[in-house]
């Protein structure tokens, strides 16, 4: 009975997902051309073990229509544990999943078109970016993999960075990749790969170290890390001589038209341990190096001292989505208008949203 | 049992009830034990094995209050809350003398071996006898363990072998042996148990259903121990024990969908020698020593690529020492203990950044019972200094605390009612303290108060008891994140409201004696740390509303028969009580059947268990999932 109750309501979804995308069957890679309503993907990494990571997708045309767990609707089983990091490209969404370790591409419904399971050498798979028809994924085997979009069944090959690497971000023909730490020793070295190759172009020693992500705009490269006593700051890292400069602090950062929009959670304890956690958000012009603050997200009340756990930028219309979680309950996203104006506030169907991506 | 009884009675027989009492507390045969100001449960061996009991923590499941987490399989994690107080918070005793684990806090109950057990009890609050170490009276409850005593009354040896077999190969043997040595009694167990606990499960995803297998969930373990106990005098008894212990398991972690890599090993050492003894001075003076070391040590071993060469190893080293010493005087109707204990604990560590902490612990603990006509009343008070060192970093503040409790009892012909008020807390655990990253060294203890009032009502054929109880927690030791880091922090608050209420009954239909008895178990524990959260009074995670079981116990001759279920609602994995964090309710039914043949003078029991008969896929602990159905086997073969 109530399994009957929830596959009528899980098709319900599925219709209400296919009105919007009628025309967009499974065979959309050979109609590249086809018009689909706009759709904000958004990835719930769900809390470790718990097996309840999962996809939600919000047409924002709509305003209010946020179509919750397509995943599972689409595959009749859930992503699993942990979606570490999604992204857009060639009319396809890239999952990649840490617990559950694998990396999926899935078609504009959520369903799994192809999935790549990581050997116990492969290790499990962090952070993705992609360049030229390729897939890449850092993985926690000290190594960045290369998968061809065309089939990612298995990868074409590897290349050794430092430890457990997380970030990484294509700058010009370079993929600048962050080294996190290995038995709580922090890996002090950025690494660079020349993506034309496909080779270690060179690891950079730095005086800091637990590298954790990568931002680029236009030349410039932007890097947060963790301090010894596990604050997050950034740095600025020039690839060509190698020099790293520090460079305030940000824990989200978004590259756009030149710009570079930070979202920055402080969280600081006092004697009794109670926490007091304050958020605020700039934009840095990279030319001037000036920072300016974003004053009406950083202004609104609930997200004054709110964990922001996603920051992501609309490219066509600059409209901020800002997910908040309190790794407990369901996370909310805000989202604002270019200027800074609140549009609309939705829950998500699952705990910590960490990334949203923007397909048209 | 009748041997346990003899090693107490001879001696004080004649003397004051209340020492009399405070005798048989500790070790002793558990039906008398009922009608306590404090409420306590007890299962005896031969009920264990008539019920088919499989361990420890399947005994202590069938209390009321009780919420064993138990991670699944005969070598996952198994740890007892009593009452919506963390496992922490109860102190565990063997053979008299209290077990502690300093780095994690909670005793695993999993590595007692239930087949030598003669008698558990499950005291919320204390024991109610007086003369015991300090450490009995700290925490909010214990789960007493006695050991079976050897029968030595009629001859000079006693021998017995124990062979346990069941499915998921499933192996356990034991022997004993013991032998009269003038006024002592020697007597000596070696065990080894063994088990692939490879168990199927299936769980259910989205529309589909993930079957799979618990791989990586051997064990292996070996115990052995010695025991001298003596009674040269009706003015001394002492009991000597040396226990080691072994093992070596897998851990097959939660159920990960899709990903079935498990590799986590742990082994265990453990290593201890206490001695109990009890002096009698005059008629109204009695005292007590203890003395204990405790060596444990462990292995912890992961392989994946994400670590340095591919594996990480954590090893920890434990050393205890433990002395005591408590005094009863008694001058009708007032007895007046005080209790002195010291404890010495260290923590040696490959952890990065641990620092090595040593932690120095004196605990005294005065009583006065008084008692007039049915009338009784015992005031307690706790004092603890605690002091640390580490060889590096922040050293915590010495902890002093001074802690109360009061408990009223009054007793007629078949009635007792009770009342008990106690206030407790459980101090930070080396964990809590050191653990890289995560540990804080700030922290307080976290505080406990409990409040009972309750009735026990009884005749031959008939009894019934009743407890309500209101508990709360302050200074809750909780994990908190930041982003991507976790910190311990006291950062929460807890009331919890219960109920327990437990009948049994006995009669005979021709040649069977039935027995029958159910409990059932509310308990409303809910967390009230932020009134502005949205999680205000939710529910804590893995805390059902409704909890009950029944057992039932037919006996003709040399056969028995059981049946026994147990049953618990919904539970919550997280504070979110929301429908994605539910665990579905529960119902396990089991049954065992026994036979006694007498060989000679020697005699053979054999039982045949049928556990989870329905073969219920259910879970305790999200992604932990339980064994279903399983056969066990056992024959108990006494020289």
């Amino acid at each position: 009975m109530k399994k009957q109750f929830v596959k009528i309501l899980s098709l319900c979804v599925l219709s209400a997902a296919t009105i919007f995308v009628s025309c967009n069957k499974d065979d959309d890679d050979e109609n590249p051309e086809v018009k689909i309503a706009k759709r904000v993907y958004i990835l719930n990494e769900g809390s470790m073990s718990a097996n309840n990571s999962s996809l939600d997708a919000y047409y924002p045309d709509s305003v209010t229509l946020c179509v919750k767990k397509v995943f599972a609707a689409a595959n009749g089983q859930g992503i699993g544990d942990t979606g570490q990091d999604l992204i857009a490209y060639g009319n396809r969404l890239y999952v990649s999943v840490f617990g559950s370790n694998y990396l999926a591409k899935l078609d504009l419904n959520g369903k799994i078109v192809e999935k790549h399971e990581f050997t116990a050498d492969e290790g499990q798979p962090r952070y993705l970016a992609a360049k030229d028809g390729f897939i890449y994924v850092s993985t926690y085997s000290d190594a960045v993999l290369k998968f061809d979009t065309t089939s990612i069944a298995a990868s074409l090959g590897k290349v050794e960075v430092g430890s457990n690497p997380e970030g990484i971000a294509v700058a010009g023909n370079n993929l600048i990749v962050c080294n996190s730490q290995k038995n709580y020793v922090s890996d002090n070295r950025i690494s660079v790969i020349d993506l034309t190759t496909f080779t270690l172009k060179k690891n950079v020693e730095t005086a800091y170290g637990n590298f954790q992500s990568v931002a680029v705009v236009n030349d410039s490269v932007y890097i947060t890390y963790y301090t010894p006593t596990y604050a997050i700051e950034m740095l600025n890292f020039d690839v060509e001589s190698g020099a790293v400069k520090p460079s305030g602090a940000a824990t989200k950062m978004v590259s756009l038209n030149g710009k570079l929009y930070c979202a920055n959670v402080a969280t600081v304890y006092d004697a009794d341990w109670n926490s007091t956690t304050n958020t605020n958000f700039f934009v840095r012009d990279v030319k001037a190096g000036t920072d300016t603050e974003i004053l009406d997200l950083s202004k609104t009340p609930e997200l004054k001292t709110a964990t922001v756990y996603l920051f992501e930028i609309d490219p066509d219309n600059g409209d901020f989505y800002v997910g908040t979680t309190d790794y407990v309950t369901n996370g909310v996203i805000y989202r604002f208008d270019k200027d800074g104006k609140l549009i609309v506030k939705f829950e998500t169907s699952g705990v910590n949203p960490n990334s949203a991506v923007f397909v048209k | 049992m009748a041997s346990a009884l003899l090693w107490a009675v001879p001696l004080f027989a004649q003397s004051d009830s209340t020492i009399h009492r405070d005798v048989e507390a500790v070790d002793v045969e558990a039906h008398t034990q009922k009608r306590q100001a404090m409420p306590m449960q007890t299962m005896s061996a031969v009920e264990i094995q008539q019920l088919g009991v499989q361990n420890l923590a399947d005994a202590v499941r069938r209390f009321s209050g009780t919420n064993v987490k138990d991670y699944g399989g005969v070598g996952g994690l198994k740890t007892v809350s009593v009452r919506g107080f963390g496992a922490a918070h109860t102190a565990v005793s063997y053979d008299g003398v209290v077990v502690s684990d300093c780095q994690a806090g909670h005793i695993d109950i999993g590595r007692f071996d239930i087949g030598s057990i003669e008698t558990i009890a499950l005291t919320i609050g204390q024991p109610d006898g007086l003369l015991q170490s300090a450490s009995a009276f700290v925490q909010a409850a214990m789960l007493s363990i006695s050991t079976r005593k050897p029968n030595l009354a009629k001859r000079q040896t006693d021998a017995s072998v124990r062979l346990k077999g069941g499915s998921f190969g499933y192996f356990d043997t034991q022997f004993e042996a013991a032998r009269k040595v003038r006024h002592s009694t020697l007597s000596g167990t070696a065990q080894f148990m063994r088990s692939d606990g490879d168990y199927r499960y299936t769980i259910p995803n989205v529309d589909s259903t993930e079957r799979g297998r618990r791989d990586n969930s051997d064990i292996r373990s070996a115990r052995a121990e010695i025991n001298l106990t003596t009674s040269d005098s009706s003015r001394f008894q002492n009991h000597l024990k040396v226990y080691g212990f072994y093992s070596e398991r897998g851990l097959p972690g939660s159920v990960i969908l899709y990903y079935k890599q498990a590799n986590e090993r742990l082994a265990d050492k453990n290593f201890f020698v206490q001695n109990d003894a009890r002096l009698r001075f005059r008629d109204n003076l009695m005292f007590r020593f203890q003395a204990k070391y405790n060596y444990s040590w462990n292995r912890y071993e992961d392989r994946n690529v994400m670590y340095a060469n591919g594996l990480r190893t954590d090893l920890n080293t434990q050393h205890e020492g433990y002395l005591s010493v408590a005094g009863l005087w008694s001058r009708r109707p007032i007895d007046v203990s005080l209790a002195g204990d010291m404890i010495y604990n260290t923590l040696e560590s490959n952890m990065k950044a641990n620092p090595q902490p040593r932690r120095l612990t004196l605990l005294s603990a005065l009583n006065v019972h008084a008692a007039l006509k049915g009338f009784e009343a015992t005031a307690t008070l706790v004092a603890r200094h605690a002091s640390e060192k580490v060889e590096f970093g922040t050293r915590p503040d010495d902890m002093k605390r001074l802690t109360p409790a009061l408990s009223l009892k009054w007793n007629s012909n078949r009635a007792t009612i009770r009342a008990m008020a106690k206030e407790t807390y459980r101090v930070p655990t080396f964990n809590e303290l050191y653990y890289t990253t995560l540990g804080t060294t700030g922290l307080k203890p976290e505080e406990a108060r409990e409040l009972n009032v309750g009735l026990d009502f009884g005749t031959s054929k008939f009894d019934f008891s009743a407890d309500f109880y209101a508990n709360n927690v302050d200074n809750k030791i909780v994990a908190i994140p930041t982003l991507y880091v976790w910190k311990m922090a006291n950062y929460g608050k807890v009331r919890i409201w219960g109920a327990d209420v437990a009948a049994g009954t006995e009669f005979n239909i021709a040649e069977v004696k039935l027995k029958l008895t159910a409990n059932y178990s509310y308990q409303k524990a809910i967390d009230v740390t932020d009134s502005n959260s949205k999680l205000y009074k939710s529910q804590i995670p893995y805390t059902p509303l409704h909890s009950g079981k029944a057992a039932a116990v037919a006996t003709f001759g040399k056969y028995s028969l059981s049946a026994t279920s147990i049953v618990s609602g919904k539970r919550y994995t997280s504070l979110n009580n929301a429908s994605e964090n539910e665990i579905e309710p529960y119902t396990e039914f089991s049954a065992t059947a026994t036979r006694r043949f007498d060989i000679g003078g020697s005699q053979l029991t054999a039982s045949l268990s049928c556990l989870n008969i329905a073969d219920n896929q259910y879970s305790v602990i999200k992604y932990y999932p339980m064994p279903g159905r399983q056969f066990q086997l056992q024959l108990n073969f006494l020289l």
